[in-house]
């Protein structure tokens, strides 16, 4: 593979769990591990004590002596007041960085601060870059923006994607070239030919393909399958519209939906062996249904066997069944939440859910932005629309023109998920588990403490997932995580149940 | 074929240990595990992410499909001729071949009898996965890709 591989210690969570050794885990339950998130040990320091804290490097201070103080001056100072002098400022010889005991940064620096001869001294800080993107619509992408939220920001400053990177979308196509419409599209589409959308332009595509025509050119039919993309992929920083979150990944645009946004299983099973032999590393799919068919979980079976990541959509019924191909076990399926960050109305949940991600609830503005709190990316100004209504008929996408839209489902979650795993492998973590394992690792623990069926693993976290190391996360790891209530029901059964026998072994005697 | 691995455990798991096991013959395990399994469905939490049929959820979902359509996927080394031939045999007729995939075959069928085919071909050593040619949708709610126009909002100026 052509990715550099990190070697970085793999951090241990404790409290694993054996199916069934239902007292191992009511005492894992009060040993409880570290949240999911925390991932990697970070040191950090109550500056004002208002809460505001500051990462530094543990064991290291900085000292500034005055110009004037020559270097022998600056060794005898140093072999008084204690520490080893570590660096020695190339541009001003008079700062030092100084090793002293982890711990006992503030107490050292302190001693320095108190001779004459130093103009400052204090732990040695760290600071990140805060790289934004230059799209004036980014400021409404409040799934990539909102502080504390999925944390894409922090993500960007680590890694921004690499177009070696490779994520299938199987959808209705992507608006990702200028072709004319060839005669067996023309009664599916509005428009004179298809239209490359304006903020794909700088986006990186590899060659995909059209499984619905048969054909070498997956141009969207619909407009769904560019806003998805748009998600994962926008080009970004080019002062245009808005952004994407793996935005220098590429994308391998595959057509497995009509212009109705429908598909069949023969159409998506070709389109997960296209991205398998083709080299895609992710596939995002934002669609469903509730058949279990065999033909799909197949071929997402071996396109994770092949090294892929598999992301889906969990479906948008509001019901405690997650749909399938997200329900397969070889595919991340990743349900919907609003600005707050709670499961949004309609997001389905239930067993085999392992992540959210903003899908956005365009029901409401809670971010206060004067618009509804949809997912905001480029599509079509006029996407298909169905005839649901006597007088109304359907309304096919105009190819042509394009704009920006909001909006909501379990489909704009899943994108986030999957440009998140191309960030991931862009920064070197090329095994499709360990990427997995990064995804729940890092998430930020939602609902019930540890893993449940409505949030999975938690929101995705794009910080704590482009951090160094592998989580070590396993099926049952976050099951010791019982809430009091959990705890006291268990306890509540666990002693009827002996209470109904003992009664019955007195019946019998 | 079996379709389900771990898929369908958790389910089938829980609620039969909930439903089978008389309470006069608990031993400590099975009532503790039981019980387990009784606070992780009463509390939503669950052994991670294990997948679920639809029926083991306790929801029965209409399953769409293309009438008179299944597909078969035989195994990967078997050549056109032998596909053909195994399909003349078992019944059908080839619609559609993958071009991805060529082992992989649309096969159409008498309407309504999708079921018993796709039965025949599960029996053959040769077939990988054979089953109804389901259909599937996009996702948004409400806004394009088949959904109503509830949900989808332009921004105005760019």
């Amino acid at each position: 593979m052509p990715y550099r591989i990190l070697l970085t210690p793999r951090l241990v969570r404790p409290g694993r769990l054996a199916a069934g050794a239902a007292a191992t885990l009511l005492i894992a339950a009060f040993a409880t591990p570290p949240p999911a998130n925390a991932a990697t040990v970070k040191t950090s320091y109550d500056v004002d004590g208002a809460g505001k804290s500051a990462e530094y490097v543990p064991g290291e201070v900085v000292v500034r002596f005055a110009d004037a103080v020559s270097a022998a001056h600056i060794d005898a100072a140093v072999e008084r007041a204690g520490g080893n002098v570590v660096a020695r400022s190339a541009v001003t010889p008079s700062r030092v960085v100084l090793a002293v005991p982890a711990g006992e940064e503030e107490s050292y620096a302190k001693r320095f601060r108190a001779l004459r001869s130093v103009r400052a001294a204090e732990r040695n800080y760290v600071f990140h870059a805060l790289w934004k993107p230059n799209d004036p619509l980014y400021q409404f992408q409040w799934h990539f923006n909102k502080p504390g939220f999925i944390y894409a920001e922090q993500g960007w400053d680590v890694e921004r994607g690499d177009p070696r990177v490779i994520v299938a979308v199987i959808d209705t196509g992507v608006a990702y070239e200028n072709h004319p419409i060839p005669s067996y599209e023309r009664e599916e589409v509005d428009g004179s030919s298809y239209v490359q959308a304006p903020d794909l332009a700088g986006t990186s595509f590899v060659a995909g393909y059209d499984f619905v025509h048969d054909d070498e050119h997956p141009n969207d039919q619909n407009g769904h399958g560019t806003h998805v993309t748009g998600t994962i992929a926008q080009t970004t920083n080019n002062n245009l519209n808005v952004a994407g979150l793996g935005h220098l990944c590429s994308i391998m645009p595959i057509q497995a939906l009509d212009n109705s946004g429908g598909g069949t299983s023969a159409d998506i099973a070709d389109g997960i062996d296209f991205a398998r032999e083709k080299g895609a590393h992710v596939v995002n799919m934002s669609f469903g249904g509730s058949a279990l068919t065999e033909i799909i979980k197949t071929a997402c079976d071996d396109a994770e066997a092949a090294g892929l990541v598999l992301v889906a959509a969990s479906g948008n019924d509001g019901a405690d069944t997650v749909l399938y191909p997200a329900g397969y076990d070889s595919v991340i399926a990743v349900g919907a939440v609003d600005y707050d960050g709670e499961l949004t109305w309609y997001s389905n949940y239930g067993i085999g859910q392992e992540l959210v991600a903003p899908g956005g609830d365009t029901k409401v503005d809670k971010s206060n932005d004067g618009y509804p709190d949809g997912v905001l990316q480029m599509t079509y100004d006029q996407m298909y629309e169905p005839g649901l209504l006597p007088g109304f008929p359907e309304a096919l996408a105009n190819v042509t023109t394009f704009t920006s839209y909001f909006l909501q489902g379990t489909s704009m979650a899943s994108p986030h998920a999957a440009g998140l795993a191309a960030l991931i492998i862009a920064s070197g973590y090329t095994d499709n588990d360990d990427v997995r394992n990064k995804l729940r690792g890092s998430a930020t623990d939602k609902g019930l403490p540890g893993y449940d069926t409505q949030y999975g693993y938690g929101l995705i976290n794009c910080k704590g997932a482009l951090e160094p190391g592998v989580p070590e996360v396993d099926e049952c790891g976050n099951c010791a995580q019982l809430s009091l209530a959990e705890i006291a029901l268990f306890f509540g059964l666990f002693f009827g149940a002996y209470g109904l026998i003992f009664v019955r072994r007195k019946f019998k005697a | 074929m079996a379709t389900t691995e771990k898929e369908a455990k958790m389910g089938t798991d829980a609620i039969s240990a909930r439903t089978v096991a008389p309470l006069g013959r608990l031993s400590t395990a099975l009532s503790v595990a039981v019980l387990a399994a009784a606070v992780a469905s009463v509390g939503g939490t669950s052994c991670g992410p294990v997948k679920s049929s639809h029926e083991t959820a306790g929801v029965v979902k209409t399953e769409d499909f293309v009438a008179g359509q299944i597909v078969v996927w035989f195994d990967d080394d078997l050549g056109d001729a032998a596909v053909d031939e195994f399909v003349a045999k078992t019944g059908g007729e080839i619609l559609e071949r993958s071009s991805v995939t060529p082992s992989r075959v649309v096969v159409a069928v008498p309407a309504g009898e999708e079921d018993r085919y796709v039965e025949a071909y599960r029996r053959l050593e040769e077939v990988r996965a054979a089953d109804k040619n389901y259909t599937f949708r996009a996702l948004p709610e409400g806004g394009g890709a088949g959904s109503s126009d509830a949900g989808k909002y332009k921004i105005n100026g760019e």
